[in-house]
């Protein structure tokens, strides 16, 4: 699956490395993307957010921690419910990853290392800064849209406010409480980071873009949508 | 007083003293209950004294007392789909709390086995 990364020349990941999945109706793809991880990490834990599929039944067939939503809450809550689950079990680092193969295994120990070099209690992943394989006009004008609006009305100079794949130290995830169920957590995210005052540094990434994961992404038809939620949001705040 | 006077002062009257007993007894919380009686008990005043009501927009610079009691309804419209936004966020989030929670709890771990115990790990 990840061909232009060959894992083994990557570093070897720390004991205390905690990877969050938050899969909804993944099953075609949650295997692929768990059996490209188990190499290189020993803790995953994939929140089922309610899927209808047999996601969790994909997940169950591999020795990575399975936590299942009832009902579908929202990417936001099925991440808060992986952070919540690893800082119980001891996380040092944790990692957010997505279930669609869009992340590549690769980048996880350049997001650790610059972590750590760093010093910072985040690394958010850019693919601007990084690469996006194929992504359409309306999804990267869309992506800008949303960098526009986190430098507007959360003061954050960023070159990709919307990207799943991020790691942060024990610390970091302790000040992170998602209180936005769906996709607008992303947002939320760079507003509590921004609060918490801990050091952030972001770090190129690679996005592969598919049919699948753009079927099944965030549409661009939402963004007004969510942008009108976030500025509510902050209203009633 | 004309019939829509005689029909609906009476009515709103009703719905003020309602509120009264209701907040009298502890059965309305005091806040929800006080501004139920002052809506009602301003509306029954209103629609009674319609000349009251052109007296007070004149007084605030608004001139017509329509257009005074247009502009309240549309606060009180706005300010009341913000309340239930909030009610219903604070609703969700108690959900997602709980299901949370269930979900931690009852958390597995895969069927094939590890090199080491996934305790043994953290």
């Amino acid at each position: 699956m990840n061909t232009e990364h060959p894992v083994s020349s990557a570093p070897p990941l720390p004991d205390g490395l905690w990877i969050v999945i938050a899969a909804y109706n993944e099953q075609q793809r949650i295997g692929a993307v768990l059996d490209d991880l188990l190499p290189v990490v020993k803790n995953i834990v994939v929140v089922d957010d309610g899927s209808r599929d047999d996601t969790g039944g994909e997940v169950r067939k591999r020795p990575v921690w399975l936590a299942r939503h009832a009902v579908n809450l929202g990417q936001g809550a099925a991440l808060q419910t992986g952070l919540a689950f690893a800082l119980e079990r001891g996380a040092e680092t944790i990692i957010t990853f997505d279930a669609d193969g869009q992340h590549c295994t690769a980048d996880l120990p350049v997001l650790v290392d610059r972590l750590t070099a760093a010093d910072a209690d985040f690394a958010l992943g850019s693919r601007f800064l990084g690469t996006a394989q194929g992504i359409p006009w309306s999804r990267k004008l869309m992506l800008r849209m949303a960098v526009l609006f986190t430098r507007v009305f959360s003061g954050v100079a960023l070159t990709d406010a919307h990207n799943g794949l991020r790691a942060m130290t024990r610390r970091g995830a302790q000040q992170v409480h998602l209180t936005m169920n769906r996709m607008e957590h992303a947002s939320e995210i760079i507003d509590q980071i921004a609060r918490s005052g801990l050091k952030y540094v972001e770090v190129p990434v690679t996005i592969r873009y598919s049919a699948d994961s753009l079927a099944k992404g965030q549409k661009t038809s939402a963004a007004l949508r969510l942008g009108i939620k976030l500025l509510l949001e902050k209203v009633i705040k | 007083m004309n019939m829509f006077q005689k029909f609906f002062v009476p009515v709103c009257a009703f719905w003020a003293l309602r509120a009264l007993l209701r907040t009298s007894t502890g059965r309305t919380p005091r806040f929800s209950g006080l501004l139920a009686i002052l809506v009602w008990s301003a509306a029954a005043v209103a629609i009674a004294l319609p000349g009251l009501s052109i007296q007070v927009a004149t007084t605030v610079g608004i001139g017509r007392g329509a257009d005074l009691v247009f502009y309240l309804a549309i606060l009180g419209g706005v300010s009341v789909c913000f309340y239930f936004y909030q009610r219903s966020r604070q609703m969700e989030n108690l959900i997602t709390e709980l299901v949370r929670r269930e979900a931690v709890r009852n958390a597995e771990f895969g069927s094939r086995p590890t090199l080491r115990s996934p305790d043994e790990t953290t």
